[in-house]
């Protein structure tokens, strides 16, 4: 027994000089590379308006936005509202083609997100939003007679909509493409049909499995994670049809948490007044989004009085930029037709 | 930072040193009588829906010890893009009556790629088990702490072209994650144990995981 122990020992000491061995070259390796940590600002993450002063941006209702406008600012304003919450403009600056319609159009990056100035996640609610955007308007609104239309995509076509709900007579016309939903209710269900991990699915694991290579506090860090985490959002076998990463700067992470924990603990409603627009609005989903289809839509648009709807083929949940060419056609007939 | 670094790889050497080890449910009643090699499967929730296989091989000196060496993978139809190998020690340090106590410290690596980026990470593992242990079966508590030290990010054509500016290279203090769970065994023939292990996971500071649990069924065979 005593000479199976040294033995056992021997040969444990031989590996160990093997592995001291790797462990000092590893080190050598290391002590000679440039090292740097994750939340130093911009290197995995681009900076922001309150860092970078060359951005364009405005200073309304107590923060600071990433926003830029194209063409006539007499034209009627169209105001395109990304998705999220925690997205950015990038994906829709497309938009800027509705110049060529007359419109005067006006994109920013909602509070906390994309190169729009961080704050702290204590501050976010729905009404931060409404109030942001009310704000954005008359910032660059040029007298009470210009007309006002709102394009909004996902979480943006709701914002479109809870602003309208408070402020029906100020809006002229509004494209929304696939709102989650008006209630947290219809929200939430849909969430819940395209966020369900899977559990021998590759996608559903990437997403989890970075959790151990990546925490903290810092928000530049969580940015970068959540960015990363996008990964699944277009991964083969997506449920929300789509098909690869559309262009965006930071993805807000804290603006992204903070707003779905207030829609958990407090709900939202945006339909309470919808009955009193009149106004046709433009109502577009996609044909490749399994999780939404064509009963969701009609559910969803169904508390607007006046709905085109309108199905996108070929496409899914990102068709403003995936499915520019179908979804500008439409677009473009719509707001002419009530300009 | 490189002193963080050095103290990362040293405190991993030590853990070389001082044994090598196994990882998961040990039963230090029925294991190392006889039989000094033990292999080991395990599937479960470990940041994913994962698989892994190990060989562990148990050290008779002042104080029983082993070393051990796994592999574990996240289900998925790319087999080699994400993978995690744990190595070191295990070693008991108390023993009354069935009343164990022993610490567990482990290196790791691991590697996780996707089609934004690659990152391939050197961290450590440090735990702390203790429990009842008869021949047969044993019930413990287990503590553990999973830091990310050092990773280095490959980012892909695709995230570049996103953002050019973003800096591929080595980064520090990702992130660490502590465990706080229960394990238990039961002996099956001379030669095998099914084991369960089982807990809440906490990520350092205010964020917390995706799916923030741990769960482990396994079988040990020794021989």
């Amino acid at each position: 027994m005593i000479s199976s122990m040294i033995s056992a020992i021997e040969i444990s000491s031989r590996q160990a000089h093997k592995i001291l061995l790797l462990c000092v070259m590893l080190m050598a390796v290391l002590n000679s590379c440039e090292t740097h940590e994750m939340d130093e600002p911009g290197l995995l993450v681009p900076l922001t308006v309150d860092e970078d002063p060359s951005l364009p941006s405005i200073s309304v209702n107590g923060t600071q936005l990433h926003a830029e406008s194209f063409g006539n600012p007499n034209d009627p304003m169209l105001v395109a509202l990304h998705g999220g919450p925690g997205g950015d403009y990038r994906y829709l600056l497309n938009c800027a083609e509705f110049v060529n319609d007359g419109f005067f159009v006006v994109m920013y990056d909602q509070r906390g997100s994309g190169l729009s100035k961080r704050h702290d996640e204590k501050i976010y609610t729905v009404q931060l939003f409404i109030d942001d955007l009310d704000a954005v308007i008359h910032h660059y609104r040029k007298d009470s007679a210009q007309k006002i239309f709102l394009l909004g995509q996902s979480w943006g076509a709701m914002l479109a909509t809870a602003y309208v709900n408070q402020n029906p007579g100020k809006i002229s016309g509004l494209v929304l493409a696939e709102p989650g939903g008006f209630t947290w209710k219809d929200t939430k269900d849909y969430i819940e049909r395209f966020q369900t991990l899977q559990l021998f699915d590759e996608a559903s694991n990437d997403f989890v499995y970075l959790d151990q290579f990546v925490t903290g506090d810092d928000h530049r860090v969580l940015d970068y994670k959540a960015g990363l985490m996008a990964a699944a959002d277009f991964a083969e076998g997506n449920k929300t049809g789509v098909e690869g990463l559309e262009p965006n700067w930071r993805f807000g992470a804290i603006c992204h948490k903070a707003s779905l924990d207030y829609a958990e603990k407090y709900g939202f409603d945006f339909t309470t007044n919808l009955n009193q627009f009149n106004t046709k609005v433009l109502f577009v989903y996609s044909e490749l989004n399994e999780a939404y289809g064509k009963k969701h839509a009609e559910k969803v648009s169904s508390v607007y009085p006046n709905v085109q709807l309108e199905e996108i083929l070929g496409q899914g949940h990102e068709m403003t930029y995936f499915g520019w060419n179908k979804f500008y056609p439409l677009a473009k007939n719509y707001l002419n037709e009530v300009k | 930072m490189k002193k963080l670094i050095n103290i990362f790889f040293l405190t991993f050497l030590a853990g070389i040193l001082v044994s090598s080890g196994y990882s998961q449910n040990l039963n230090w009643r029925s294991a190392g009588k006889q039989n000094s090699n033990i292999i080991y499967s395990n599937f479960g929730y470990d940041f994913g829906v994962t698989a892994q296989v190990g060989y562990g091989r148990f050290i008779q000196t002042i104080r029983p010890l082993v070393l051990t060496f796994d592999y574990s993978m996240p289900m998925g139809h790319r087999l080699t893009d994400d993978f995690k190998v744990r190595f070191g020690t295990h070693v008991e340090f108390f023993e009354k009556n069935g009343f164990v106590a022993s610490g567990k410290v482990l290196g790791i690596f691991r590697n996780h790629k996707t089609s934004l980026v690659r990152i391939s990470n050197f961290g450590g593992e440090f735990s702390l088990v203790t429990g009842y242990f008869k021949p047969t079966f044993h019930a413990a508590l287990e503590l553990s702490a999973d830091g990310a030290v050092v990773s280095y990010l490959k980012h892909s054509k695709l995230m570049k072209g996103n953002y050019p500016e973003i800096q591929d290279g080595w980064y520090l203090n990702n992130g660490a994650h502590y465990f706080y769970g229960i394990q238990a065994g039961k002996t099956i023939g001379r030669s095998y144990e099914a084991n369960l292990r089982l807990g809440k996971v906490n990520a350092r500071g205010n964020e917390s995981d995706v799916l923030p649990i741990y769960f482990q069924l396994g079988l040990t065979s020794r021989f």
